[in-house]
């Protein structure tokens, strides 16, 4: 638990292992969907990249975490259950508050998961996408309306 | 030691430094403009790259304090509920900029006289409309002709397209019977000055890498430097010179490598913005002028005017056009003028926003808790993604003297040089007209078939447009320059950017900032022989 605070790198060996416990709680793998979860490593390495510049924040609040955890089951986070590693998670809204913007992003911007949902898998540009032009005619009632601009 | 010299000295090379610049190039004078940041390589740009949706909220994030850029300033935003939201290098904020091009409307220059509030602006909607025109054919601009919130004005490439998202809020509307137009938007929907045409990447706001929105570094600063103007990037300026007989000397500023620099100009130029301009003039103290340049009046800084927005998105179950196309799309005026039913004076327009991409609909709908974690994430994540739109508020901001920018005591750009600091307050008519434009809002998404609407008001980092603090009139006592731009107390010191806006109107500034010194450099170029009297 030591090991949570005071690295010289933005997270340590711990804080690594807790985050990626934490990362398939939040987002689990499915079958259904033949999607990984949040800890596989491509989309792990990714949110360790994102959430670096808060690393600060991000190890206090897994202090903390682990701080409950051993006050409430006289254990580490890693070696609850799951139904009790969720339970402590949805009591952390500081924790939940840093961390679920960053595997969302890390997630839904790896071209495997965006594939895996018919969603473009590669950079917007040079490619770009298609828009509809629409239908123009739903103007005709606006364009029979009288000026709706004052003039002094 | 070479004299440094020039006959004008433009500081910022953004919407109105690129404009003025390029319009007096004509004289032949010698032109020289000093700009803190880089030019912007768009290979840079985010949407050249898959994580383009976390690069746009940090390295290319538009809140200077995030990005945090060598190039850029802090702001200290404490005292303000909106923070202020810019990018510093070639093109300004227009690099970050959606390309919403509306411009004023006749009676945003006749508050006073036709609502009984602010100030009249010294010039009116005719006086621009020439140079509404001249900066459309040089930025570029799309648009449909006929709209009835407007007088007539030319198209001259043919509006971005509708898409799903556009087509179900129209919907809306028509249900209604409100009025919707497609956005002018300065975005070139056909191949335009050099300039290939818009393919719908769906990250405008975090620049342009098919370079198709009209930035000033792929517009107004090509043609400018070919007919000579001189820019001169990573320069940041600490302060204007003044002379002993009072007028404007010049300006010292860092160079790249932090080297002090002194340039001397018969004219001075600022086109900085409506925070970083009072910051300048606020930073160039002298015995000649103690409280900062141009400052006889005590209103440089003062009557900052942001824009406050309103947010209102709902789920759709039919597909919406998410991140896919331009963010502009659709507006609409049907609020903008005033109503003496309603309980607030002035109006807003609605501007129709697309969507947003899967990684953003996702990260603020888990944070928000409309999006599952945990087992039923995929399921509500699937339900989110490319099913969400609605429309931002743009409303109008009356002028206030006790919102302005100051000089921070404490906080310093990498120069050393002393940092702005906002004080602002939303006053009880602009919150009035945000709760009115959040249910109107709410009932357009309800009528297009919305669920779970979404609001948000204030937009807490929506501070895009900085206005009204080094404001224009006749009356020295009442404004810092005059109805062509000139400071009142110095007859070499010109300002072109928003800060000479008298009042804020309900819609984006950057076609009007760019028109107004389009404006001020023809007004300049009819008085060269007279330009000090």
């Amino acid at each position: 638990m030591d090991k949570l605070v005071g690295s010289s790198l933005p997270f340590s060996q711990e804080a690594r292992s807790l985050l990626r416990s934490i990362a398939i709680l939040l987002i689990p793998k499915s079958e259904e969907h033949e999607l990984p979860g949040g800890n596989d490593d491509a989309i792990f390495a990714h949110f360790l990249e994102l959430a670096g510049p808060n690393s600060a924040n991000i190890n206090q609040c897994l202090f903390d975490l682990q701080k409950k955890s051993i006050n409430e089951y006289d254990d580490s986070f890693l070696k609850l259950q799951s139904n009790q590693q969720l339970a402590m998670l949805h009591t952390c809204s500081n924790l939940l508050e840093v961390l679920i913007p960053n595997i969302a992003f890390a997630y839904y911007q790896d071209p495997r998961i965006l594939s895996a949902l018919s969603l473009k898998d590669s950079p917007p540009f040079p490619g770009g996408n298609v828009v509809e032009e629409g239908d123009w005619s739903l103007l005709d009632p606006v364009r029979k309306r009288k000026p709706l601009y004052r003039i002094p | 030691m070479t004299r440094d010299h020039v006959d004008v000295l433009v500081i910022g090379a953004g919407a109105s430094g690129a404009a003025v610049a390029w319009s007096l190039a004509e004289t032949k004078m010698k032109i020289v403009c000093l700009e803190q940041g880089d030019w912007v390589n768009p290979q840079d740009y985010p949407s050249a790259h898959m994580d383009w949706e976390s690069r746009w909220l940090n390295q290319f994030s538009y809140d200077p304090n995030i990005r945090a850029r060598e190039t850029d300033y802090p702001v200290n935003n404490t005292d303000s509920p909106i923070q202020v939201a810019n990018f510093n290098g070639v093109g300004g904020s227009t690099i970050l900029y959606a390309g919403h091009f509306p411009r004023f409307h006749p009676s945003d220059f006749r508050v006073k006289t036709l609502d009984g509030v602010a100030e009249d602006w010294p010039i009116d909607y005719q006086t621009l409309e020439h140079f509404y025109d001249e900066n459309d054919r040089m930025m570029g601009v799309s648009g449909l002709q006929g709209d009835p919130a407007y007088p007539p004005k030319p198209a001259l490439m043919p509006p971005v397209p509708l898409g799903k998202s556009g087509t179900i809020l129209a919907n809306g509307f028509n249900k209604l019977g409100w009025h919707w137009w497609p956005s002018d938007s300065a975005v070139a929907t056909k191949q335009y000055d050099g300039r290939d045409q818009c393919i719908n990447l769906g990250a405008c706001v975090a620049g342009c890498a098919q370079g198709a929105k009209a930035s000033t570094d792929i517009t107004y600063w090509p043609h400018a430097i070919r007919a000579g103007v001189e820019l001169r990037t990573r320069c940041r300026v600490r302060e204007i010179i003044v002379r002993k007989d009072g007028m404007a000397g010049g300006a010292i500023y860092y160079d790249k490598r932090g080297a002090e620099r002194k340039i001397t100009a018969e004219v001075v130029i600022l086109a900085c913005n409506g925070v970083g301009t009072p910051r300048l003039l606020l930073n160039s103290k002298s015995k000649l002028f103690p409280d900062g340049m141009a400052n006889s009046s005590g209103l440089v800084g003062k009557n900052l005017m942001l824009h406050p927005y309103s947010a209102i998105f709902a789920r759709f179950n039919s597909e919406t056009d998410g991140a896919r196309g331009p963010g502009n799309c659709i507006w609409s005026q049907e609020f903008y003028e005033t109503d003496s039913s309603r309980n607030f004076v002035r109006g807003f327009t609605f501007e129709i926003a697309r969507g947003m991409g899967p990684a953003l609909t996702v990260a603020r709908g888990m944070a928000e808790g409309r999006i599952a974690w945990g087992a039923n994430h995929h399921l509500s994540a699937r339900e989110a993604i490319n099913r969400i739109t609605g429309m931002v508020g743009i409303c109008e901001d009356l002028p206030d003297e006790n919102n302005q920018v100051t000089l921070d005591p404490h906080l310093k750009d990498p120069d050393g040089i002393p940092a702005p600091k906002l004080h602002y307050v939303i006053s009880e008519n602009t919150k009035r007209m945000l709760e009115f434009s959040l249910a109107r809002g709410a009932e357009i998404l309800d009528a297009a078939g919305g669920k779970d609407i979404q609001t948000i008001a204030p937009i807490p980092d929506g501070g895009w447009h900085l206005m009204g603090t080094a404001r224009m009139g006749t009356d020295k006592n009442k404004s810092v320059v005059n109805e062509w731009g000139r400071c009142h107390d110095i007859k070499n010191l010109f300002i072109v950017d928003g800060s000479i806006f008298v009042t804020s109107a309900g819609v984006n500034p950057t076609r009007t900032i760019q028109a107004l010194a389009l404006y001020i450099a023809d007004s300049i170029k009819h008085r060269l022989a007279t330009l000090f009297d």
